[in-house]
């Protein structure tokens, strides 16, 4: 009975921020210390006494739990302290057997009686009556504040919308809207023959990123973001990336695109610590992009490191509103299959911020599939339909359209308008993956 | 070493105050105290690098099931806090709440709160995202709305309660002028066959608080509660039966039936539990079948009742309080796994039943040890264990739950 009074006792302790238990919790704790103190000094109502607390509580704690709406989760520490009770309803009806056994005692009088029976009962039903009153506020406290059932999942984009992750990114570290339109140019010189050098620098490391709010993954990357640095650079152009691996795994960067042999960034495996500067002109023109080559490749590739390799034309392409869009996954818990998919790594980034784009304006976006674990990721705007130049590699769309989809590597130009304003959903039309992640919103303004 | 008083202890322990072997006692405690402390605060001195992922653990206890919206219980077993960050319905992220903070600590709970248009009848996948990026999965088998607490369903479980613990356990009950025309080596055997019942009854409950116990988060020990549950009550029900002092055969028959009752009921009492529980997830179809079967595997347990009780004269107060006493249990469980259910109360509740049972076979057996004319081997012991065992299972063949 001591060691109940002590576990209630502990038990308010933890309660702290709710007034009303503790109260409740350390009565029932005192009066059971209190009991025990009678018990241990061998009165005769005791056991009595401690037989009706003990059964009061517990039958005191399955009532509120029964009745009231919104119960706490049944926690081990109330077990432990209703068995405790148990324990001592057994040993004092024990007690109380073996003293009707017993010869009575000369001196004490031992048998109960009446009197002392009342004295008792009032003792217990004084404290029960408190406990109960206090747990009728305990029970009050827990009545549900927040409405019951919201039709179909609201949220902060309404009643209807249940459908999104929770939360924001820390965009401190990366920033999706500010990806979506950066294009590293390179430095740039010339050499002898007049021909553009772009120079780049890339170093490899690992580090943990954020794929959906709250989740983290731990990534290797170029560059310090998933994806890498958006490289581009005119057909003809020499590029140089000068490429240091400062991870824990040996790295590579293959490139999509001509050069020879010695620069495809396969059999020359850039140790930790080592460097390596692929050398190799920018063609053929088009939408292209660069990966880790090292096995085991699936790993490689989707723990990050990735990213777009953008070869213009050398008449350039029409002035429009440009934006990267990487389609890729990730595979948080390691079996196998991606449990976040998105646009530019962050699961429903875009559908928390939308894009903003101009009503009426040309937007070209540059997307690539680099999806790990899914034969093929698709691409649907609404409310518009868009030219695509598969690869980019021609001037003349192949294909007018509003539903795509991509093999793994594949990649795509898309040319599209809004004719209205207003706000219009992009997404995968897998509709799996639209639910894990990869859903954004156009903000068309005026 | 006062050897020349025969009889008389040889070293006489003096009397020392209670001060000093309080402060003893203590001493291993106040040290233990003192290295945790030390390893809490310093770290384990650079013995195990920390550079690991936590090993996460998370159990989802209780569902509350609506038409628009799903709540659950969590609870960490794990060693380390756990944070949710992201909540999967049906592999779609979905709007939540986590009350009362997305972090919980270790064995601590929490309640997530996920307004979803359920489809009733369907089953629900759930998965729930941590910070680290690993996940757990709780199946929702049938969308059902979970009961409200209200006088319907109150008394719809107390009818069950009543149809599948109270009538079979009377009517068992009614095979007392049968028992009464017997000879003494036939109320043996049926007595051993009680003991049979319950050896059947004890085993199965013992099945299923293992069961139970393993949908509880790995740090409760689940086998560790069924363990102290089932051993406590063997032991407060041993205690119990060893104070209670009966004088005539026949007392201690009846002493004997009422423990055997009491064994029965608290089966019973895991019964209920079960049934209740699986009506609230809708995994169960109260239908005429379920009762039926039920009352047939019941009736047994009434008959193994009364066989205890042999020939002797029974007042009808005593036979009612019997028959009460094996079955009402089975509505309050009804209504414990309906209302409030919660894996680790059916675990201790289970376990307390098979430990219960494990005692009052042993008491049932002594009986028939001590009358039978070839003890416990004899062809009366062993039979009647072999029936009961026999008969229970084949009825338990009628039961669809």
């Amino acid at each position: 009975m001591v060691l109940a009074g002590i576990v209630h006792l502990i038990h308010a302790f933890a309660h702290r921020p709710d007034p009303v238990l503790v109260w409740f919790f350390a009565g029932s704790g005192i009066v059971q210390l209190l009991v025990a103190g009678f018990v241990w000094r061998q009165t005769d109502e005791a056991p009595w006494a401690a037989m009706i607390v003990n059964g009061g509580l517990i039958g005191l704690y399955f009532a509120t739990r029964i009745v009231s709406a919104n119960p706490e989760p049944v926690e081990a520490i109330a077990i432990v302290s209703k068995s405790l009770e148990a324990l001592g309803i057994a040993l004092a009806i024990g007690a109380v057997r073996s003293t009707s056994s017993r010869e009575p005692l000369a001196d004490a009088g031992s048998t109960v009686s009446r009197r002392q029976l009342l004295k008792a009962g009032s003792v217990a039903a004084a404290s029960i009556a408190s406990g109960g009153m206090f747990s009728r506020f305990a029970v009050a406290q827990q009545e549900p504040q927040h409405g019951r059932g919201t039709t179909h999942g609201g949220g902060e984009l309404g009643p209807h919308f249940g459908n999104a992750a929770v939360g924001s990114i820390d965009t401190s570290i990366f920033d999706p809207m500010k990806y979506l339109r950066e294009f590293d140019y390179g430095d740039v010189s010339k050499d002898v023959d007049g021909r553009t050098i772009r120079d780049y620098r890339i170093i490899a490391t690992d580090t943990e990123i954020e794929v959906a709010p709250g989740v983290m993954f731990p990534a290797w990357v170029y560059n310090g973001k998933v994806p890498g640095p958006t490289i581009r650079a005119t057909e003809g152009d020499r590029v140089r990336i000068k490429f240091t691996n400062a991870g824990s795994h040996p790295h590579t960067i293959h490139f999509h695109g001509f050069h020879r042999a010695g620069m495809d960034g396969v059999f020359e495996v850039v140790e930790k610590g080592d460097s390596f500067t692929y050398d190799f002109i920018a063609e053929p023109f088009g939408l292209h992009h660069y990966h880790c080559h090292v096995t085991p490749l699936k790993r490689h590739i989707h723990k990050g490191l990735y990213g777009v390799f953008i070869v213009d034309p050398p008449g350039g392409r029409p002035p429009a509103d440009e934006m990267v869009m990487v389609m890729n996954g990730f595979d948080t818990n390691l079996d196998g299959e991606n449990e976040v998919y998105a646009v530019n790594t962050v699961a429903h980034y875009y559908l928390h911020n939308p894009v903003i784009v101009k009503q009426g304006q040309l937007m070209r976006i540059y997307l690539v599939n680099i999806t790990e674990f899914d034969l093929l990721n698709s691409f649907h705007p609404h409310a518009t339909f868009f030219h695509e130049y598969r690869t980019g590699t021609k001037l003349e769309p192949d294909n007018f359209t509003d539903t795509i989809i991509l093999g793994q590597g594949e990649r795509s130009i898309l040319e599209l308008t809004y004719k209205d304003p207003g706000d219009y959903m992009f997404h995968a039309h897998v509709s799996e993956f639209a639910e894990l992640g990869w859903m954004g919103l156009f903000r068309v303004e005026p | 070493m006062d050897g020349s008083v025969p009889g008389r202890a040889l070293i006489e322990t003096p009397t020392r105050s209670r001060a000093p072997r309080a402060v003893l006692a203590l001493v291993p405690i106040l040290l233990l105290g003192g290295l945790i402390l030390f390893l809490t605060l310093r770290g384990p001195a650079g013995i195990f690098p920390g550079d690991f992922p936590p090993v996460e653990d998370l159990t989802v206890g209780r569902v509350d099931v609506e038409a628009n919206q799903i709540k659950l219980v969590v609870t960490n077993g794990g060693p380390a806090p756990v944070t949710i960050a992201q909540v999967l319905v049906d592999d779609a992220y979905w709007q939540h709440t986590v009350e009362p903070s997305r972090t919980i600590e270790r064995l601590r709970n929490a309640t997530v709160t996920i307004p979803y248009p359920t489809v009733a009848g369907e089953p629900v996948n759930l998965l729930l995202v941590t910070s680290t990026g690993l996940t757990f999965e709780h199946t929702i088998e049938v969308a059902t709305e979970t009961p409200a607490v209200d006088a319907r369903f109150l008394w719809t479980f107390a009818l069950l309660g009543i149809y599948i613990g109270v009538i079979p356990v009377a009517l068992g009950m009614t095979s007392i002028p049968f028992l009464r025309t017997l000879s003494p080596r036939w109320l043996l055997f049926f007595m051993a066959f009680a003991a049979g019942v319950l050896v059947f009854l004890g085993v199965e409950t013992l099945a299923e608080a293992l069961e139970e116990s393993g949908e509880l988060p790995t740090a409760f020990g689940g086998v560790g509660v069924v363990t102290v549950s089932a051993i406590g009550a063997f032991a407060v029900i041993l205690a119990a039966s060893r104070r209670f002092q009966a004088r005539t055969t026949r007392d201690r028959r009846i002493a004997v039936a009422f423990a055997v009752a009491g064994g029965i009921g608290l089966h019973n009492l895991g019964e209920g539990l079960a049934v209740g529980a699986a009506y609230r997830l809708g995994e169960i179809a109260l239908g005429a079948f379920l009762v039926i079967g039920f009352a047939i595997h019941n009736t047994t347990e009434g008959l193994g009742i009364v066989s205890i009780l042999g020939d002797s004269k029974t007042k009808m107060k005593t036979l009612v309080a019997l028959g009460a006493m094996a079955g009402a249990p089975t509505i309050l469980g009804a209504w414990g796994g309906a209302f409030l259910f919660s894996p680790l109360l059916a675990t201790v509740f289970l376990g307390i039943a098979a430990g219960a049972i494990a005692e009052v076979i042993i008491e049932v057996m002594r009986v028939v040890r001590d009358q039978a004319a070839g003890g416990l081997a004899s062809l009366e012991s062993l039979g009647g264990l072999a029936a009961g065992l026999v008969v229970m299972y084949a009825t338990g063949l009628f039961v669809a739950a």
